[in-house]
Parts: C-alpha cells; structure tokens; sequence
C-alpha cells in the first residue's frame, strides 16, 4: 500500500527515528523531505513510499531496535514519541482523512501521494526556476 | 531549424546502432535504462535485482562505461519500476520524495540531454525532471515549469537560457543540446526543433556537482513523472547522432516522431 506522511518541524527529529526503525539501514534517518506548507504557511515535511502492510502493523506494535543498529544510530525514546504522534489512516476507514497538524505525524495510506498531501491540507513550497 | 536528417534514415540505420557509441569517443555522461534489468538494484549494495512491477530501484547502474551510476539510499525515497500498457519498462518517480541522483564533477562547455518521459501531474515551477545540479543552482536541466516542459541551460555568456519543450503531461522524447557555433542552443520534442539561440556557451565548473534525476535536489523540485530512458552527454552530438539518440528513446518509450 502506498503510504505518504507528513510531519511539522516540532517532531520531525522523533519521525526519523521512527522511519528508521521501521525502515532497512541508517540511511532511513534522513527520510522526510522540505518542501511543503499548510494554509497557515507552516512548514511540513514528507516522504511517500510502497509499504509492505507488516509496516503498518509494526508502526502501532511495541517498538524493537532494528537488528542492522548495532551502533545504537537510533534514538528509540523518539521513535516511542513519533509513535504516539502517528495519526494513521487508510482507505479502507470510514472516518475521514486526517489534516496535518503541528506535533502530530500524519499517515494516508491507498491513494496516490499527491493526493494524500492535498487531502492534509498541503500545498508546495513556490520554488524558483534551477 | 530543421536539422534535416528523416526519422527513416535513423530508424534504418538503429540495428546497426548503439547508444554506447555516443560515449566512444571518451566523452563523459550516463545512460540510464530502466528496459535493461542487469542495471537495476532494489539494495544500493546491488546484490538484490529489480524483477517485478513495483519493485524500488535504489540503484540504476550508468551504461555508458563512466561509473556515474545514480543511486538513491533512503527507502522511502527511491522510484518504483513498472511496464506500461505496451510492455515499455519505466520508472516512476512520485513526486513527493523520490530522486536518483549519481555524483558528476565533470567540467565540460558541451553537452546534450535526451530522455523518454511522461509527467503524470502537472508540475509546479521549478521541478526537475533530469540534468546536471549544484545544490539548488541548475546548470544543464530539463525541468518542470506551470505545466510545461522546458530546457535550461547556465551558464551561457549572457546568463540563464531556457525554452518551452513541450507540455508536461505529453509523453515525449525531449532533447536539449549545446554546442559550438550557430545555433549553440538547440531544444527539440519528439524529433521537431522547438528553439534555438546563436549565443555562446561557457564552461560550466562542476565541483559538488550531480546529475538528478526526479529531483532538483532532495527536498526541492520533486516531479512525478515516469522515465523510459536518459541519457547526458558532454559533448554536441551531430544532427546525425541526435536523430538516431531520440529514433533509440521513441522507440524504448512509445513516442512516435
């Protein structure tokens, strides 16, 4: 399922952590991209990614340092924290999709990306000519 | 301008072809070829290959023999192979995060940009779809702008050069080349001359430099987009060579010239 998230700059350090202990090697640390902002001009940051659905299930399970951190890269106390910030929503809910909102990480699942980032309310940063 | 070299020639003259061929002569670039499965890596370690619809491609090996293979580490960030509805390899890349990108310090004056590609959204200004970047300073670049599709050039000997390729969401065979004399400046879609411009170019110093690709940087100019194949090049092609370059990409991404 594609998964695409959002996350304000109170947390975003915490949603690396979290990423990376859901994800496959240190590298993991740097997901989440600049480049977006809501109504109020508050920026976001994001990522989009194809998700094995054992992410979603280990996402809202008691969180385990990954086996490939041997160097403790990790700092799990923010995961824990981006965990209880996580606001997940796929498209087999009957609620309605969830805002980006400040402090919280924000999760559509099974819709195109860009769509998901419109439906939290984000729009892109203007950018200037390369 | 007509460069005057019919699509028939170039597609008779295509068995005999090979785009490795551009790169003989020692110049410097990357093929990148997502219809070529010994280049594609679901691991930046290529040790695990892309095999089937969906899979991530964290590395795309460079086929021209110069090593520049454009890679992508972070998981969330890497593109998705696909095959369209006639069976064409490509990659998607979403727009959000994803971006390969593979180092390229290569000072050079010369270049030419070709790449099979589709836009699936309507980019905003400023997004890149492939070429060569420092940081946020474009130096060669088929980007995005308002939905359009064009090609930049900087620097130039009076600044920043740029022109409308085509409409983003058409899928295209775009081409940007600069080159010595008259006419420096060519910018072409799906084999028809679109703009050109007789002012020089300078040479471009690349230290920090990379190519991208779905990107203008991480962060920055994200673009959704699907690719069928790219090429950069430091050096003009001849008229010859571009006709059958962009015959070879129509051919890998359904574009008909």
């Amino acid at each position: 399922m594609r998964l695409t998230a959002a996350v304000d700059g109170s947390i975003l350090d915490d949603a690396k952590q979290l990423a990376a202990t859901l994800g496959l090697g240190p590298a993991d640390l740097d997901t989440f991209v600049t480049g977006w902002q809501d109504a109020n001009g508050v920026a976001f940051n994001v990522a989009s990614w194809d998700a094995d659905p054992m992410w979603i299930t280990a996402a809202q399970s008691t969180l385990a340092r990954p086996t490939w951190d041997t160097t403790s890269a990790i700092n799990m106390t923010g995961a824990g924290r981006a965990q209880l910030a996580l606001t997940l929503w796929t498209v087999d809910m009957t609620l309605p999709m969830p805002t980006a909102l400040i402090g919280a990480l924000t999760v559509i699942g099974g819709i195109p990306p860009l769509d998901a980032l419109a439906a939290m309310g984000l729009t892109q940063t203007p950018e200037p000519i390369p | 301008m007509d460069i005057g070299i019919g699509i028939n020639i170039a597609s008779a003259a295509l068995n005999q072809w090979t785009p490795a061929s551009l790169f003989s002569t020692g110049a410097q670039g990357a093929w990148l070829d997502p219809s070529d499965f010994s280049t594609l890596f679901q691991d930046v370690a290529g040790t695990v290959p892309v095999v089937a619809d969906g899979d991530p491609v964290a590395l795309m090996l460079d086929k021209s023999g110069n090593g520049n293979h454009a890679a992508q580490s972070v998981a969330a960030a890497r593109p998705t192979w696909h095959t369209d509805g006639g069976g064409r390899p490509y990659i998607d890349f979403d727009g959000v995060d994803d971006i390969l990108e593979a180092p390229f310090a290569v000072n050079h004056t010369f270049s030419t940009l070709s790449m099979g590609y589709q836009g699936t959204i309507s980019g905003q200004n400023g997004g890149i779809i492939f070429g060569v970047g420092i940081g946020s300073t474009g130096r060669d670049y088929i980007y995005t702008s308002f939905g359009n599709t064009r090609a930049y050039r900087q620097p130039q000997t009076t600044g920043v050069i740029s022109s409308y390729l085509a409409k983003m969401e058409v899928l295209q065979v775009s081409t940007l080349r600069v080159g010595p004399g008259v006419d420096y400046f060519l910018a072409r879609a799906n084999g028809v001359d679109v703009a050109w411009n007789g002012t020089g170019a300078a040479e471009m110093a690349l230290t920090g430099a990379k190519i991208h690709l779905g990107a203008r940087y991480p962060g920055s100019g994200h673009t959704p987009a699907r690719f069928w194949g790219a090429f950069y090049i430091t050096r003009a092609l001849t008229d010859v060579e571009l006709s059958q370059l962009e015959a070879f990409l129509a051919n890998k991404s359904g574009v008909t010239l």
